[in-house]
């Protein structure tokens, strides 16, 4: 308390320093004359008067200092002396400032980088207020919501439901995602719009009304950002809705990941619109509520479940009654639900793992490096630690020497890592919804990258500063340091840290290699007919306003037109595709056998659309149309599972559940692939003849080109389908190489990027090995000259000098290799699907090392045998 | 010259000034003046050692200070207690005596 007011009053001073500085000038002034006056009056001569006075006043100056002292905070003026003196030394030498501070950047960039990602994807509270009372309870019977609204634990409940629309502004078609949500969400959220009202007061009160409130990045990609948005009328699924708002920036809803384009209010319970399905609420709904003030998420679970067997038992329903919903589960939704971006979780963690390990080689770098500084400052430290300074104070010095370094690596390393959050989103799938984490520099990761760099500074400076400080004065300043030949102090501290560098060098280089091999073993080897030529293009006709026939029609036309096209090669449909971002596989039954298949709905050239070899049988014809035998068509996998090696064309086969009791003909055999995930062997697939089904969801037309010109392609087809219906929203454009790619995204990412910490480490290593025979060549550049002049080869001096380094090297990569194993049992329990090491990968990261090892070797040994006797000789 | 502490007990300047301030607001020569005659020129404090003194207690809460007109009409600066200082000066007296006492209690038995 009583220190607290103190230093409340030194701040005061600071800020009014002149003021108090002339007050005790004046002051002192008054004093002294106060006192000439005085003697003078009782008979001294003014001269003799003051002379008394001064000499019982004592040292004005002193006076004065010690005055001002009593004000100020002494480590500020301390450190900003240490600054001052340790950038001045820092001007002295400036390799070494950089090669310290790239490569801290490089650690804590890498490392940055990664918080950035994690904080974007699991721990940043969404921007809502008071994000801690805030509870998910899933998908609930939308009748529940308004019981559990009036059970007395919670401020409001909301309800929302997301799905594609057909947005059109006046042009073409295009295909969105909405939110419908309860009339209240923004009010229950407690979010503020950047532009309009959000829902008017109306809707909030019951009234439904036609309003959408735009998401900020909707607003910017198709509105331009204008501000006279608000009141513009919007077309949604043909229906007219006014823009009532646009989100604040950083507001993407309750699922993390996803960016919804825009919001609707949802209509009353047992209301629907013609037109827009979505809005209408419907038996099930996902929920999220606001915890009452002073209410416990348990409380509120025990209320909620209360009232759910309330509702069970009285559901007017009996289909709800039947549902396997027995209780509710109030999830804290502080966060939001993280279904979309759980994939991620496991590999940011292993890649977290990696930039630390980044991170602890550039601060052994460091370190190792402050240490060589230090023995050669040696004899300046023993200088001031003679003249009375103090350990203390000498090794503060040294530590903000180690915070500035820090610091100003930090401020690298926040370019480095905005430069890879660029990266980062290259590597995440895309699918029919897409994923949206904001990786933008914001003041967490700041704070976080400050808090790391002080944790860094003393990781690497705490070490060296004690070592340099504990030097035997007379020692020190005894001997010449460049003359001492034995094993100075704190070299077999660099040796250790040198040898750990490689050794964590190596398991980096490992690990890459491992996720180099999981990421090849993945890649799926079955599209490999020039997948970058097969442009997919996913079509949303909503089935509010296309008919099943307009539907086929359409889609038909245009899958004319387009195969019509100079440029195209092949063109079919298909309702799913290949890896695809929806998949649910059907039992399948046939020969009295079943067989858990991924079902797909194709027309005719689809295998060779996307270059899987048709192995039995035909391929689906113009003649298979409604009407005509059901026909399929079958992957190996599936014909063996089911038929045993028995010819399987020609045998019939069912679908199971199928309310039409189809049976369909097996017409043709292709190879197998992996049609929906690539993590697992390919699972059987089975093929329908589009024109046998009456209707198609989100079909994808499949296009291959005859070129790898990719761009003019698109713009044609997208002719085509404006040329047909301009009506029906046409996305997800891209190849089937992209569509491949994502399949494997995470796999990807973590081998780039452990690939590119990979590199680092290594150049870490290897400047880590430069440094320490550089110096050891320097600290023996007398021996070397005298063996020189006593006849020594070249050749010996040089294997003098490699000598530590293949020590060095070999402890390390040694090191390296015993901790391997249990390295990749700690990467396997994070990412399950990991590919062994195997020998390739233990031989190819080892030589790489000692590649690294060797041009680190070659400089400093190199210049060992250059050293020249008599100038050696003569300098010392 | 510093205050010698060799022969000053701790703590001892301030309680002077703390005690002097207890009959109201003084500048800092008065302050002086009034030590000096108390003690009568038996402590060897120096006039300058007062002012690092006050502004320390200043630091600390115990005085405040604002500017006045002296007796020989000059400008100066009052020193006076603040309540916190009215405490510190009953802390330290009592202190102060239990130290006192404790001395001539073993002055008296040895």
């Amino acid at each position: 308390m009583t220190l607290w007011k103190e230093w409340t009053n030194r701040l005061r001073y600071l800020r009014g320093r002149t003021r108090i500085d002339s007050d005790l000038e004046h002051e002192i002034r008054f004093h002294l004359e106060s006192r000439i006056d005085e003697l003078e009056a009782s008979g001294l001569s003014r001269d003799d008067a003051r002379r008394q006075a001064h000499g019982e006043f004592g040292s004005v100056n002193l006076a004065r200092d010690d005055s001002r002292a009593a004000w100020q905070f002494r480590w500020v003026d301390d450190a900003v002396a240490d600054v001052r003196y340790a950038l001045r030394t820092f001007r002295r030498s400036p390799g070494f400032v950089v090669t310290a501070v790239l490569s801290l950047a490089l650690g804590i960039g890498a490392i940055s980088a990664i918080f950035t990602a994690l904080d974007a994807v699991v721990w940043r509270p969404l921007p809502v207020a008071d994000p801690d009372s805030l509870v998910l309870l899933s998908a609930v019977p939308a009748g529940l919501i308004d019981r559990l609204r009036q059970a007395g634990v919670f401020s409001d409940v909301i309800g929302m439901r997301a799905d594609g629309l057909s947005f059109d502004d006046g042009d073409r078609a295009e295909r969105i995602v909405g939110e419908a949500v309860s009339p209240t969400y923004f009010r229950a959220l407690g979010v503020r719009p950047l532009l309009g009202q959000a829902f008017s007061a109306a809707v909030e009160q019951g009234t439904w009304a036609p309003e959408a409130v735009l998401s900020y990045s909707f607003w910017k990609r198709r509105f331009g950002a204008d501000p006279a948005v608000i009141g513009r009328t919007i077309r949604l699924n043909t229906v007219s809705f006014t823009i009532v708002g646009v989100s604040a920036p950083g507001f993407t809803g309750l699922t993390r990941g996803s960016d919804y384009e825009l919001r609707v209010p949802l209509l009353a319970e047992g209301r629907e619109l013609r037109q827009m399905r979505l809005i209408a609420t419907g038996d099930w709904i996902e929920a999220a509520a606001r915890l009452a003030p002073g209410v416990t998420r348990s409380q509120a679970e025990a209320a909620a479940n209360t009232q759910l067997r309330e509702f069970m038992r009285t559901a007017p329903e009996p289909r709800l009654r039947e549902t396997r919903l027995r209780e509710l589960h109030l999830r804290p939704g502080g966060r939001g639900s993280d279904e979309m971006l759980q994939p991620f979780h496991a590999t940011l963690s292993v890649l977290m793992l990696l930039a630390a390990s980044v991170l602890l080689i550039a601060c052994s770098n460091v370190a190792s490096l402050l240490m060589a500084r230090a023995t050669a400052r040696a004899r300046e430290i023993a200088v001031r630690l003679s003249m009375g300074a103090r350990r203390l104070r000498l090794m503060r010095q040294l530590l903000v020497e180690s915070f500035l370094l820090s610091m100003m690596a930090a401020v690298v390393a926040l370019g480095v890592s905005s430069w890879t959050s660029g990266v980062l989103p290259l590597f995440v799938p895309q699918g029919h919804i897409s994923i949206v984490v904001d990786l933008a520099l914001n003041a967490r990761v700041l704070l976080f990258t400050l808090a790391l760099s002080t944790v860094t500074a003393l990781a690497f400076g705490l070490l060296p500063a004690l070592h340099a400080t504990r030097t035997d004065l007379a020692a020190a300043l005894k001997s010449d340091s460049a003359g001492a030949t034995g094993v100075p102090h704190g070299v077999r501290t660099r040796r250790l840290l040198v040898a750990s560098q490689v050794c964590f060098s190596i398991l980096l280089l490992l690990s890459t290699g491992q996720f180099v091999r999981t990421l090849f073993d993945l890649s799926p080897a079955d599209y490999q007919v020039n997948p970058s030529r097969v442009l997919l293009f996913t079509m949303k006709p909503q089935p509010e306003i296309y008919s099943p026939a307009r539907k086929l029609a359409i889609a038909g036309e245009v899958l004319r037109r387009v195969a019509q096209l100079p440029a195209v090669q092949s063109a079919a449909l298909a309702e799913r595709g290949p890896l695809g971002s929806r998949n649910e596989s059907r039992t399948v039954q046939a020969a009295g056998r079943s067989i858990d298949a991924q079902p797909d709905w194709v027309s005719p050239g689809f295998f060779d659309t996307i270059g899987v070899s048709r192995v039995a049988g035909r391929d689906f014809t113009p003649g298979d149309r409604p009407g005509t035998p059901y026909v399929a068509i079958v992957s190996q996998s599936l014909a063996r599972a089911l038929f045993d090696g028995t010819d399987p064309i020609g045998q019939p086969l069912q679908l199971s559940n199928d309310r039409r009791h189809r049976v369909f003909s097996i017409v043709g055999v292709v190879s197998d692939v992996h049609y929906a995930d690539v993590h697992r062997p390919s699972e059987p697939v089975v093929w329908f003849a589009f024109q046998a089904d009456d209707d198609l969801y989100m079909p994808t037309l499949h296009v291959r080109g005859r070129t790898a010109e990719t761009a003019g392609l698109t713009a044609a087809v997208r002719g085509e389908f404006d040329r047909v219906d301009r009506g029906f929203p046409v996305f997800n454009i891209r190849t089937l190489e992209g569509r491949i790619e994502d399949a494997i995204g995470r796999e990807r990412m973590i081998a780039n990027i452990s690939a590119g910490f990979g590199v680092v480490a290594l150049l870490l290593a290897a400047l880590g090995i430069y440094g320490a025979l550089a110096y050891a060549v320097a600290r023996r550049n007398r021996e070397i000259s005298i063996r020189l002049a006593l006849g020594s080869t070249p050749g010996s001096i040089v294997a003098l000098v490699s000598r530590e380094g293949v020590l060095l090297a070999g402890t390390g990569i040694i090191a390296g290799l015993t901790l391997a194993l249990p390295a990749s049992w700690l990467l396997a329990h994070y990412l399950p699907g990991l590919s062994s090491p195997g020998w390739s990968v233990v031989v190819g990261a080892v030589s790489v090392m000692l590649g690294a090892a060797a041009a680190a070797l070659c400089v400093p040994a190199l210049r060992a045998c250059r050293v020249d006797p008599v100038t050696a000789l003569r300098q010392q | 010259m510093p205050v010698d502490d060799a022969q000053l007990l701790p703590g001892t300047l301030y309680l002077l000034v703390l005690r002097t301030l207890a009959n109201g607001p003084m500048h800092g020569y008065a302050i002086a003046r009034r030590i000096r005659e108390a003690s009568a020129n038996g402590l060897d404090i120096q006039d300058g050692s007062l002012y690092p003194a006050l502004n320390r207690m200043l630091v600390k809460g115990w005085l405040a200070a604002e500017w006045g007109v002296s007796e020989n009409n000059r400008r100066a600066r009052f020193y006076r207690l603040t309540r916190d200082g009215r405490k510190q000066l009953e802390a330290e007296t009592r202190e102060f005596e239990t130290l006192v006492r404790n001395i001539q209690l073993v002055m008296r038995t040895a």
